[in-house]
């Protein structure tokens, strides 16, 4: 067994990873909460690419956009990862050696990068996204790119509960 | 009543539709996936309505305006949330109609709708005399108090279902 496999077995038979299994309504109600989170991160995320590809609300200051929809998704991404944990601690090999799940961290990396440079670049200079600014051209293929991103992790986690080993 | 709903849900469960999805080692995943992008939709979108209703988040703008920004990407997500739902419970129709869990989902998802009606015949007729204040009328506070709980409740029950055995 390696390293990694002994860890997993560990973490596995650890109390506390005990306790998580035999209290039944745990893991569904982790996964309805990490629901919710994703309700946050997915409209938050898809209101701001509407806005910065022109799709809708045009009138609307992206500036004043970004301060309202971006810290939510970091306290939504908090709250996907604690409860992600859990369920993870519950049943260390449901996840932890599965394909889609290192697919759906990886792209929950580069979305909270693009976010993180998203919103510092909005708050360097909120002139330049501010209403009727010519915003760069660039955005387009970044935002629909941000979209696959999104729909990847979302099919990533649903995933994870049919790969079987 | 539940005789009849019994079988029409044989008859759903029977038809090509139901055969094919319920069929399939992949259909039904893959209508998993669209249901959490329709639902992440509409409970991120109608939540931000909701909390300016309550007179909690976005008080600096007006409810119409936020209406019509978020309103168009909540009935889009709730469209993608009931057309894969329907989809999946074609498979299993027998299955989840016994199941408490879905009725009172269903419930839930009446009650929103009721709320929904009841603000606006009722509540949105004034709108222009709250439109602008942070803190709307007890009606529309309600109204919002009442939505965010019934879909809070409705993604928690929409989990519970897949639990049931």
């Amino acid at each position: 067994m390696s390293t990694y496999d002994s860890f997993l077995a560990w973490l596995d038979g650890t109390r506390l990873s005990l306790l998580f299994k035999v209290t039944g309504w745990l893991v569904p109600t982790m996964q309805s909460i990490h629901i919710l989170a994703i309700g946050v991160v997915v409209s938050g995320g898809v209101i701001l690419l509407l806005r910065v590809t022109g799709v809708n609300a045009r009138h609307v200051d992206i500036a004043q956009l970004n301060e309202r929809l971006i810290p939510p998704i970091w306290w939504a991404l908090l709250v996907l990862l604690l409860t992600g944990a859990i369920l993870i601690i519950t049943e260390p090999g449901r996840s932890m050696t599965n394909p889609f799940f290192f697919a759906k961290m990886l792209c929950v990396l580069v979305f909270a990068v693009l976010t993180r440079w998203f919103q510092v670049a909005v708050r360097r200079q909120p002139q330049r996204w501010s209403e009727g600014a010519t915003l760069p051209r660039a955005l387009r293929p970044v935002s629909l790119f941000v979209l696959v991103l999104l729909l990847a992790i979302v099919f990533c986690g649903r995933w994870i509960a049919y790969y079987n080993v | 009543m539940f005789d009849f709903i019994q079988h029409l849900a044989q008859q759903v469960e029977a038809s090509a539709l139901g055969k094919a999805i319920g069929g399939s080692g992949y259909l039904f995943p893959v209508c998993e996936v669209i249901h959490v992008v329709g639902l992440a939709l509409v409970i991120g979108s109608i939540s931000i309505v909701d909390l300016r209703l309550l007179g909690l988040a976005s008080l600096r703008r007006p409810v119409t305006d936020l209406t019509r920004q978020l309103l168009p990407v909540t009935w889009t997500g709730f469209c993608i949330a009931a057309l894969s739902g329907s989809l999946m419970f074609s498979a299993n129709a027998t299955h989840y109609v016994a199941v408490g869990y879905f009725q009172l989902k269903f419930v839930f998802l009446f009650l929103a709708a009721v709320n929904m009606l009841i603000f606006h015949v009722l509540t949105w007729k004034s709108v222009a005399a709250w439109d602008r204040q942070p803190r709307p009328p007890a009606m529309a506070r309600l109204a919002g108090a009442v939505s965010l709980c019934c879909w809070i409740v409705v993604v928690f029950l929409g989990r519970w279902v897949g639990f049931a055995t």
